[in-house]
């Protein structure tokens, strides 16, 4: 097997890892392992691009995969995405409000205070028309923002044992 | 009118294989332990050479889910262990239903593709009550 055959090799199993990345880790490093010595098996016969292709798309294959498990996997992947994305949309607000505050702040020659959900935002100014000073405060509630997105988007609840799985009520 | 050649792949319908590849996988397995390679090396042996290596390793997960076949790894000569399947008892259990379900249901398709295609499909009105 060519360097080149190696590294495309290679490449099929990381976008694949990446694809069931949801998956338990074990079960991850089962289905690499099967995959890259049958793979390199099939090389042999009829050489690794053509026992690449015999595979499928990575995506295609993983969401296979995954199915395959019999029950709704949690996305983590898409949780920690959605978190970072909400946190970083919530940053954006606060310092865009916390800019138009300072411009309100100068332009007054005086000291504005504001909030924004869970944060307050206090401009300090000088007299001849400039700035000193923006002090944030943040809530620790604001932790929920993304908090509350990587549980919606990573469906978290699918990690509870199905409603058909719980014990029911004792019987007398 | 053409007739499809009995091992005619290129015609062959992908969704059709799928529907039977756990009953084919159960069957090759009952013959000899295997790992995913081989299994679909066996299976192109057997004329099946439009089975594509994806379709194999979820239909396995499946059966290995199911508890119809089991796992182990063995050293292999070539290079790193490869992961063998062999049936299990409810696996011969499941097999035994599958062939039982496929004799049904091929009985049933042959007799009624078995019978010569009118020229033109009988209309609303002629049909008989």
């Amino acid at each position: 097997m060519t360097a080149l055959d190696r590294l495309r090799l290679s490449w099929f199993l990381v976008r694949l890892d990446y694809h069931i990345a949801d998956l338990p880790r074990r079960r991850r490093r089962e289905i690499r392992r099967e995959l890259g010595t049958d793979t390199r098996d099939a090389a042999r016969d009829i050489g690794v691009p053509g026992a690449v292709a015999d595979l499928g798309r990575p995506r295609v294959l993983a969401e296979d995969c995954i199915r395959a498990e019999g029950r709704p996997l949690p996305h983590y992947t898409r949780g920690a995405v959605w978190a970072a994305v909400s946190l970083a949309a919530y940053m954006y607000l606060v310092m865009s409000y916390s800019f138009g505050l300072a411009d309100g702040a100068i332009a007054a020659s005086t000291d504005l205070e504001g909030g924004l959900v869970g944060t307050e935002v206090a401009a300090l100014a000088a007299e001849a028309d400039s700035l000193i000073a923006v002090e944030l405060s943040y809530s620790p509630w604001i932790l929920l923002l993304p908090a509350a997105a990587f549980v919606l988007a990573g469906r978290l609840w699918r990690l509870l044992p199905p409603w058909r799985d719980r014990p029911g009520p004792r019987q007398p | 009118m053409s007739v499809m050649p009995p091992h005619d792949t290129a015609r062959r319908d992908p969704q059709l294989l799928k529907g039977v590849l756990p009953l084919l996988l159960l069957r090759l397995l009952a013959a000899q332990e295997s790992y995913g390679y081989e299994l679909v090396v066996r299976l192109r042996e057997h004329g099946l050479e439009g089975v594509a290596t994806g379709t194999v390793y979820p239909a396995l997960t499946r059966l290995e889910r199911d508890g119809q076949v089991s796992s182990r790894l063995l050293a292999s000569a070539s290079g790193p262990a490869r992961k063998y399947y062999r049936l299990t008892e409810r696996g011969y259990t499941a097999l035994r239903q599958a062939e039982g379900a496929w004799h049904s249901l091929s009985a049933v398709v042959s007799a009624l593709v078995s019978t010569p295609v009118p020229t033109a499909p009988r209309t609303a009105e002629e049909k008989t009550p």
